[in-house]
């Protein structure tokens, strides 16, 4: 019961705030590499742009989705009374 | 969570990876304006021709500064052989003209170039500089050397006994450097054996599992190497990804008449047995010649 509860509870914005720092950090250099990476072409350029293509679409979807969970998570805390 | 950590480590991997290769490319330096102006041999095919300067060490920031070596190196079209003639830098370019040396020492890249494609009708695509001292890092990084000794040589207090040795940085370019008067005759026959021995070392598929080498390699042989600068960084790459099944080059001496030894003694290019060279060269066809020049 208490793990649930926890489990609910909004992320603190401590952990949230660099976790998401990190994230775009990650996508924005991914985003860098597979501009030079298309540049080059060819088997190595297509296969590596590919890939930064494919991580900057997986964590932009991880991202909205962590994002709008902690929305929902917030909003319920607000309207539920403190234990 | 777990596909969350192993997208981010991938994508670190990706950008760590990428901005390895523009540092290594930042390493080089780029030549600017090496190639001459005015009428210049055709391209022809697919192939590639690098004409490749070993620089004097001993005044590696003078641009007047004599080559030690040149060599034109051609890569086939389907980039799986190439052929390196050595042009032996004593050699005058055309009869009583100045030695390649000497062109390159008045007139830097741009006068070699002229020089080398019009004595040989060969058009330089790229143009490399290798500094000798580079070079003795590069070996480092790379684990030293082996190269088989054909014969007994001594230069710099070393001694390099006949037989299979295993050379550091220092030694490999105390073998390759002239020790004098009449060891310039085997001058291209010690830098063959040497490079040789380092592309041997650099195919060595130990190598390309070793991250931290290849890497430490790389940059050694980038801060080593000149290039010119219509290679851009996405060229680059591109150009060393298509070299990546490259064998190991065939190696020749451009044939020469003439006595090197003494003083003023210089020599010029065999036009009968040279001209067949320079044939196969513009034609792509050196590779099914070798055997004529052996």
């Amino acid at each position: 019961m208490r793990n649930t509860t926890a489990a609910l509870r909004p992320r603190r914005l401590w952990l949230t705030v660099p976790l998401y720092a990190v994230l775009l950090a990650v996508m924005v250099a991914d985003v860098w590499a597979a501009s030079f990476w298309l540049a080059v072409g060819g088997s190595l350029g297509l296969t590596l742009a590919g890939a930064a293509v494919v991580v900057v679409v997986v964590l932009a979807v991880l991202l909205l989705t962590d994002l709008r969970r902690q929305r929902r998570l917030h909003r319920l805390a607000a309207v539920q009374p403190a234990d | 969570m777990v596909i969350g950590i192993f997208v981010v480590a991938s994508g670190l991997a990706i950008a760590a990876a990428t901005w390895t290769t523009q540092h290594i490319d930042r390493a080089l330096t780029r030549v600017p304006d090496v190639f001459p102006t005015g009428e210049r041999p055709a391209p022809v095919g697919e192939g590639l021709t690098f004409l490749l300067v070993g620089r004097d060490p001993e005044a590696v920031t003078s641009r007047d500064s004599l080559a030690d070596s040149v060599m034109l190196v051609r890569v086939t079209g389907s980039r799986t052989e190439a052929q390196a003639v050595y042009l032996p830098v004593y050699a005058a370019a055309e009869p009583g003209g100045p030695t390649l040396g000497r062109v390159f020492g008045d007139g830097g890249p741009p006068r070699l170039i002229g020089a080398v494609e019009q004595l040989t009708g060969v058009r330089v695509d790229h143009y490399a500089e290798v500094d000798f001292e580079g070079f003795e890092t590069v070996t480092d990084a790379l684990g030293g050397v082996d190269v088989d000794v054909p014969e007994r040589y001594v230069n710099d207090g070393q001694v390099f006994d006949a037989g299979r040795q295993h050379l550091d940085g220092a030694a490999a370019l105390a073998y390759v450097r002239d020790a004098g008067q009449g060891s310039e005759d085997t001058s291209e026959e010690r830098q063959q054996l040497v490079l040789r021995g380092l592309f041997e070392r650099m195919s060595d598929q130990g190598m390309f599992t070793d991250i931290g080498r290849l890497t430490s390699t790389l940059e050694s042989l980038a801060r080593a190497v000149s290039i010119d600068d219509t290679l851009s960084d996405v060229d680059l790459v591109q150009l060393v990804w298509s070299l990546r099944s490259l064998s190991e080059p065939e190696f020749l001496t451009a044939p020469v008449t003439g006595d090197p030894v003494g003083p003023g003694g210089t020599v010029t290019f065999d036009e009968t047995r040279a001209g067949p060279l320079w044939q196969y060269l513009r034609e792509d066809r050196l590779g099914d010649h070798l055997d004529e020049f052996a």
